[in-house]
């Protein structure tokens, strides 16, 4: 087991007059994938967003430390410099920015946060063209305006390739299979085992043990009411599929 | 704004006439008022944005008065005579109004109407206090010269406050207008108050008795409280000498529902104020305007919507239908005010000319002041579409049934959002009597009772 | 943070172009009456029917009153307390004979606003006029134009050396009776750019003024006169900028194009004179009259403008669609921050058949700011088988501006068709937060999402402009944060 990249300590969180996460704790060490599954309403959404920092969640108890550092201190744009990369369940539309500009600036400010020099328009686009191909998307999105006329699909895909452009250090897919019929899964899939790397660690928020067959995970949390009930190997996604939620629910209760 | 000179002696006249009944003295004062705020308002005229595309000149030149009440001597209509009118629904209670004054001889009786169910000639006798108290509640936006002149012969029309319950009735008021000489104006007013959670149904109602000149200017109120939830329909089908200028305020209370339905088939020279004020939380109206414009009809819809609190749902439809030399206008507003977020306001104006003569203007217009909100208007103007008449001609239709069909179908988008099926089913008919192959229209079309 | 909060943060405080130019200057006493005329004629040395022409438009100016129906708040001008002329004193009576005898404190200038004289520094592919408060300084790339046969030279020269051609088309777009702005620019018009495109030339270039405020308590009154003949191309560009100062200057422009018989013209606009500071003290008035005659069949006219300047604009460039089958656009960005209100839109008239047009709006409005669209669409009833498409969208950025949308449809014949599509929103939190989840801190994300929207406007400048247009409205939403 390598250096846990991403370590969660009691976490408690929720918008105001309500507490989702109750008490989170996760270890996820860098090269590993790690799924994250529950029933509906159970906060694995919330925690996704209280990762990338979004202002409408507040933490009022614990930690998160990300590759050492406390992110509680970080803006959404600094922990994205800093290597945490949100694929969005619901991925927004920019209307009237391209791909290519959206990515063009994005890039560039991770870049000038990390104080690296900003890519040159070539090598910017070398460098997108070098994704597309990884996770094998029309590099032609990039004329487009972001998400706008997309189908669901197409979103998603955008997503792992906005992954791939961004080469974080940890990448959040937040139910990136929901509404994917099977061949759109097997690309996103595809894309992501693609972006396995001994150093980049992956948390997988899935409703549905069916992904897992593609992203393989090396351990599957199951998430019940804000908190983690059960941890397990890849079969405990099938044991999950197999007798539901309840039955895991009730058992971790025992 | 011309001042005043036609028919003034005239109008002096009939006033003077008319406070003559008994009226109390707060009333005659506010008639007075009125009168003064005509005079010193004028007479909009087309340098006035708000009338630049309708003239009143037809009415200024006219000697239209006013009569009072037992003054109306119209000629004898029988409750048989009435039954064209009706709406044949079930729970429909009507109230019948000549040139302005009601007729309870040939209204439902009494003890069918609901509580708080009375016209307000009966009601300035019964509960003044109560009047006045709506009066001061509705007369809070800013009113025309027009509205001011109703103002100044304010003697009858319906007043609606019934108290909550679970199967209101479908109020019909029926206002008849004769054709006399001189040519008679009905300067009316309804006053619709729903209680708390309550809800009302109401249909008003415009048709000529004869084929002669008449005018009516009136105003309805429609003050929905908290949580309730008001239908009003308005339908318009009185004689092509006709003139019917209209103010139709509604004052929506937090998360209540108006929806306002005015349908303009008939009269000559119209013009239909709409002023929707949203000032509870929450609140939702619904306006959905159709006009039917042939001949020379001249059909001007004018609509403001203000969202005065936060969360206010709007949504406003006119469908415009001008064939041979009918004229159409649709000016509509929607204002949101400094604090009014998260309104969600959705304006929609389309047009069908049907011949080269016919005119439309339109403008849709947004006056938005608060940041964190959803407002969107549009509207064309346009003619048939030329793909889908052929089309049907291809499956057999005549090219003027197709046409008519078509332009039914434009129209019946309107329709299709009154959700009472006695009106819709009233509207299909006139529409279809005023498209040509009517009646085989009307075949193709009923609806199944 | 709220997007509102941000914005705030956001807001511009940096006019980089509010400079003062000291330079001796032969300025008129404040005042407008016959004198005046005489004087402004007397100085340009113009002919009489010029002279004539200026002082109708003075009388019947003297019977005007100042509309009041656009959405805009602002005291009563007093006419009576601006003067109206203003030019720098020339080192030789005569002017300047060539761009090496221009006084090097304009050519600074102009260097220092990014415009520079010298035709080897120029941008490539445009020739420029300089205008410096009430007359042109300098025109680049004469000779290489009159090579072609195109005129491109102050409109003061042209009534010199071109009368005939002025004097057919001075008015006839615009005329002296039009409006209350244009009738007070007809009768003290100083100077401005003209040009003339003879029958099937292409300009090789593009066309440019560069308008300047300098002086203090005058107002500025340009003439531009664009003749495009039969079958001509040209593309125009315009900018401005002022001083920094307290008071309000007036700027009363007029401009008219007249494309011919499959004769296209593009007019694009910077617009970026003084909005005034934070608090709307000082400002450009821009009361301005732009109107385009497409005369023949098939002529195109396209205006393109992006207003981010003045602390009141006023403006409606139009079309008249007069030949059959002729193409009118409009494409606008207009931003008002601070105090700054603009009411600005198009007026498109369809008279002849098979007539298109295309407007696409975009207001943007933060701070204080008032954005008002205002549009007539108008399809006689001769202009059968007519189109219009109209799009406005605005977008707000903060919760104590306005924007606002007054169309006004006519259409009088059944075979055409009008479509008008308006929206209003702000920048949605999700979009931000997208933004800033892919790295990007406040400021960045706002103005990329400005700029998305602004896509559709941006596309029709020329390359050089759309550079620009960028950068300025980059500034417009340069802040504290970051």
């Amino acid at each position: 087991m390598g250096e846990p990249l991403l370590q969660i300590e009691d976490l408690h969180a929720g918008i105001p007059g309500r507490e989702i996460l109750r008490g989170v704790n996760l270890t996820l060490p860098a090269g590993q994938v790690h799924a994250l599954m529950g029933p509906n309403g159970s906060g694995k959404s919330t925690l996704a967003q209280v990762l990338a920092g979004r202002e409408d969640y507040t933490i009022t108890q614990g930690r998160i430390l990300f590759a050492g550092q406390d992110l509680a201190a970080l803006k959404p744009h600094e922990r994205a410099a800093a290597g945490l990369f949100l694929a969005f369940q619901y991925p927004v539309e920019i209307p009237g920015v391209t791909g290519m500009q959206f990515l063009r600036a994005a890039v560039n400010a991770v870049r000038k946060q990390r104080g690296e020099p900003e890519l040159d328009p070539v090598a910017m686009l070398k460098r997108l063209r070098e994704a597309a191909k990884l996770v094998d998307c029309n590099p032609d999105t990039l004329k487009r305006p972001v998400n706008e006329g997309f189908s669901g699909g197409e979103k998603k895909r955008n997503e792992v390739f906005q992954l791939a452009a961004l080469a974080p250090r940890l990448a959040v897919l937040d139910e990136t299979d929901s509404g994917l019929d099977i061949d759109a899964l097997q690309v996103v899939a595809k894309g992501v085992n693609a972006l396995r790397r001994p150093d980049r660690a992956f948390l997988v928020i899935t409703h549905y043990q069916r992904l897992l067959n593609y992203i393989v995970p090396d351990v599957v949390h199951v998430l019940v009411e804000g908190r983690i009930v059960k941890s397990g190997d890849r079969t405990l996604a099938l044991d999950l599929e197999r007798e539901g939620y309840a039955a895991v629910e009730e058992k971790a209760a025992v | 704004m011309v001042a005043v000179a036609e028919q003034p002696d005239l109008y002096d006249r009939d006033l003077q006439r008319l406070q003559r009944h008994n009226a109390p003295d707060w009333l005659c004062d506010w008639r007075q008022r009125q009168m003064q705020r005509f005079r010193t308002l004028g007479w909009p005229t087309m340098k006035d944005e708000p009338w630049r595309f309708t003239s009143l000149k037809p009415v200024m030149d006219t000697p239209y008065t006013c009569v009072g009440p037992g003054e109306a001597h119209a000629a004898a209509i029988t409750p048989q005579a009435l039954e064209a009118w009706k709406l044949h629904q079930e729970g429909e209670r009507i109230l019948v109004f000549v040139d302005g004054h009601y007729r309870a001889d040939l209204s439902s009786p009494p003890a069918d109407l609901p509580q708080g169910v009375t016209s307000l000639a009966q009601a300035l006798r019964d509960t003044p206090e109560d009047v006045q108290a709506v009066l001061r509640r509705a007369n809070t936006v800013a009113m025309d010269a027009l509205a001011a002149l109703n103002g100044a012969f304010l003697l009858d029309g319906a007043c609606l406050q019934p108290a909550r319950t679970d199967t209101p009735p479908l109020l019909h008021l029926l206002y008849l207008a004769t054709s006399a000489a001189p040519p008679r104006v009905s300067h009316f007013q309804n006053l619709i108050v729903v209680p708390e959670g309550g809800q009302i149904t109401v249909v008003e109602h415009d048709v000529s008795l004869g084929a002669g000149r008449h005018w009516c200017n009136g105003i309805t109120h429609l003050l929905a409280g908290p949580n309730s939830h008001a239908r009003y329909y308005l339908l318009e089908e009185s004689n092509p000498q006709a003139v019917n200028t209209r103010l139709i305020h509604a004052h929506l209370d937090r998360d209540s529902r108006v929806e306002l339905h005015p349908a303009l088939l008939g009269g000559g020279l119209v013009r239909n104020n709409i002023h929707g004020v949203l000032d509870g939380e929450g609140s939702h109206l619904l306006v959905n305007g159709l006009f039917v414009g042939r001949g020379q009809q001249h059909l001007d819809n004018h609509m403001r919507i203000v969202h005065a609190r936060p969360r206010g749902e709007s949504h406003q439809f006119y469908q415009g239908v001008l064939g041979e030399e009918a004229q159409g206008v649709f000016a509509g507003r929607i204002v949101v005010q400094p604090g009014a977020q998260q309104t969600d306001a959705k304006q929609t104006n389309r047009n069908l000319l049907l011949s080269d003569e016919a005119r439309m203007n339109t403008q849709p217009q947004l006056e938005i002041h608060a940041d964190d909100v959803k407002c969107t208007h549009g509207a064309t103007v346009g003619r048939l579409d030329q793909e889908a008449v052929y089309y049907l001609q291809t499956r057999g239709l005549p090219l003027e049934l197709a046409q008519a069909l078509m332009t039914y179908a434009f129209a019946a988008q309107g329709l299709n959002r009154m959700n009472i099926a006695a009106v819709r089913r009233h509207l299909m008919r006139q529409l279809s009597a005023k498209l040509p192959h009517g009646r085989e229209l009307a075949q193709m079309i009923e609806e199944p009772v | 943070m709220t997007t509102t909060d941000t914005i705030q943060d956001l807001v511009p405080d940096k006019y980089k172009y509010g400079f003062v130019t000291a330079i001796d200057a032969d300025t008129a006493p404040p005042g407008l009456n016959e004198a005046t005329i005489h004087l402004i004629s007397d100085r340009k040395q113009e002919p009489d029917w010029l002279r004539q022409w200026r002082l109708k438009a003075l009388k019947h100016w003297l019977t005007m009153k100042p509309p009041h129906w656009a959405f805009l708040r602002y005291p009563e001008i007093d006419y009576q307390a601006i003067s109206y002329y203003s030019a720098p004193k020339p080192a030789r009576k005569d002017g300047p004979q060539s761009l090496d005898e221009i006084d090097p404190q304009i050519r600074q200038t102009y260097e220092k606003l990014g415009i520079p004289l010298e035709e080897q520094k120029a941008l490539a592919g445009v020739a420029v006029d300089a205008v410096f408060d009430s007359v042109s300084v300098a025109t680049t790339f004469k000779k290489k134009l009159a090579e072609l046969g195109i005129i491109f030279c102050p409109i003061s020269e042209a009534v010199r050396d071109h009368p005939d051609l002025v004097r057919q088309y001075l008015g006839s777009v615009v005329p002296y009776t039009d409006n209350f702005y244009a009738t007070l620019n007809s009768a003290v018009f100083s100077d401005g750019s003209f040009a003339y495109i003879p029958k099937g030339v292409r300009c090789p270039m593009e066309l440019s003024t560069y308008f300047r405020i300098n002086a203090q308590r005058t107002g500025q009154f340009e003439r531009t006169l664009i003749v495009a003949d039969e079958g001509a191309y040209v593309s125009y560009l315009e900018g401005c900028t002022a001083p920094m100062r307290d008071e309000n200057q007036l700027h009363a422009a007029v401009v008219e194009l007249v494309a011919l018989k499959d004769a296209t013209i593009k007019y694009s606009t910077i617009q970026n004179w003084y909005p005034g500071d934070a608090q709307g003290k000082g400002g450009i008035y821009n009361f301005v009259t732009k109107r385009g005659a497409c005369r023949g069949a098939r002529a195109h006219i396209s205006w393109t403008q992006v207003e981010t300047g003045s602390a009141i604009t006023w403006k409606y460039p139009s079309c008249i669609l007069q030949g059959d089958d002729s193409v009118g656009e409009f494409y606008s960005v207009a931003m008002t921050n601070h105090h700054q209100q603009a009411d600005t839109g198009t007026k498109m008239i369809h008279i002849g058949q098979r007539t298109r047009s295309t407007i696409v709006s975009k207001g943007i409005s933060g701070g204080h700011g008032q954005n008002s669209y205002r549009g007539l669409v108008k399809i006689l009833p001769g202009a059968r088988h007519s189109r219009n498409y109209t799009q406005c969208d605005s977008l707000l950025l903060g919760d104590q501006c306005g924007a606002h949308t007054f169309p006004y449809i006519e259409v009088r014949n059944s075979s055409s068709r009008a479509e008008h599509e308006a929206s209003t929103s702000k920048i949605a939190e999700d979009q931000l937060f997208y933004c800033h989840q892919r790295g990007l801190d406040e400021e960045n994300a706002v103005a990329l999402i400005v700029n998305g929207f602004c896509r559709e406007v941006f596309k029709e400048l020329p390359m050089e402009f759309a550079v620009e247009a960028n950068k300025l409205l980059a500034i417009s939403l340069e802040g504290s944060v970051g």
